[in-house]
């Protein structure tokens, strides 16, 4: 026979349950928001330590953020197989099997 | 059929494979991640990129270049159809879907902090119909492409990034002087080049052992000294030509 003392821990008890699974949602979606905007926080702060704007004057080029004369010395990005394939067909498409060797070593 | 020498690539000026590829996303990190860490052993700050696809997404790319300190040139042309200023004159060497190309690579770049400018072209005047023929039109796209960019920097507060021309050494001098002088109606200056690229393949000696022997070098130094041209001047590919007997 249930008692009032009964009946009342079984409400709260319910009550409990009802708000619990909420609340369990809450907290696992804080932790994965937290993950996230963490990671993105993170990767924002390594995208933001180097190379800020540069800035055309004159002949030459400045560092935005600083003033500071900014002498550039690079190449040209043009990945191509070094043996294998003359191919004289533009545009050709590399993402084939055939070249699976030369990209993902 | 995988040939065992065919087992790593590395950037080289191969042109004549066309240059319309984009390996610069998701799919290809295991190969641009190994090369970032090249391009800082080599202690380089930028790159030049000749061809993108703005429909891919470059974030990772970008990023990871950032990180490493590095720079990048973008070109708005490639060697796809109508990617580029064709080799015929005036109109019909400006597709009609360039502006559109140059306008999206525009938007898909300029969120990068390490674009340092866009190319308008690479050698447009190399292989023309007539005499500097379509130089016209290649200006006319440079014009339309800062004219893109300021109106974004008005509207929606986007970086200013220059863009500029890479020409072929060919007539160098007339090249250097037209794309660096403003040939508008004097209402602004947008036609003219905000810097300059220069593609030159020089005689050498390789017996030189000192920077003055080297002839055609002090030579393309004294000639852009001489031409006044005042926007940075880049070397945006380079060289060596042998004497022909």
């Amino acid at each position: 026979m249930m008692t009032k003392k009964h009946l009342h821990l079984r409400q709260r008890s319910i009550h409990h349950d009802r708000h619990s699974f909420p609340l369990l949602y809450v907290v696992v979606t804080c932790l994965l928001l937290l993950g996230l905007f963490g990671s993105a926080w993170a990767q924002e702060q390594q995208c933001a330590s180097f190379a800020p704007p540069a800035v055309m004057k004159g002949n030459k080029i400045f560092v935005s953020t600083t003033g500071d004369y900014l002498p550039i010395k690079g190449i040209n990005y043009y990945p191509r197989p070094n043996a294998y394939v003359p191919i004289y067909v533009v545009p050709h498409t590399w993402y084939s099997t055939v070249y699976t060797c030369g990209f993902l070593l | 059929m995988i040939d065992s020498h065919f087992c790593c690539y590395y950037f080289r000026g191969d042109l004549v494979l066309g240059n319309s590829q984009d390996f610069y996303t998701e799919e290809f990190r295991a190969n641009w991640e190994r090369d970032i860490a090249h391009f800082q052993s080599l202690g380089i700050n930028a790159i030049r990129l000749y061809a993108v696809d703005p429909g891919l997404n470059h974030d990772a790319f970008m990023c990871a270049l950032k990180a490493a300190g590095m720079y990048v040139l973008v070109g708005l042309a490639a060697d796809c159809e109508n990617c580029a200023i064709q080799w015929q004159d005036p109109p019909l060497c400006y597709p009609t879907t360039l502006k559109k190309r140059g306008e999206y690579i525009i938007q898909q770049f300029a969120k990068y902090d390490n674009v340092l400018g866009f190319s308008a072209g690479n050698e447009a005047s190399l292989n023309v119909e007539s005499y500097l023929g379509n130089l016209p039109s290649q200006k006319k796209f440079l014009r339309d492409m800062r004219a893109y960019i300021q109106q974004c920097v008005t509207s929606s507060g986007m970086r200013h990034i220059p863009v500029g021309v890479v020409m072929a050494d060919h007539e160098r001098g007339v090249q250097a002087r037209y794309y660096a002088c403003n040939s508008g109606n004097g209402e602004d200056d947008l036609d003219t080049a905000e810097f300059l690229g220069i593609n030159a393949y020089l005689h050498c000696d390789g017996s030189a052992t000192t920077i003055d022997q080297l002839i055609g070098y002090n030579m393309l130094l004294q000639d852009f000294l001489s031409y006044g041209v005042e926007i940075p001047v880049m070397w945006t590919e380079f060289g060596k030509l042998f004497f022909r007997r």
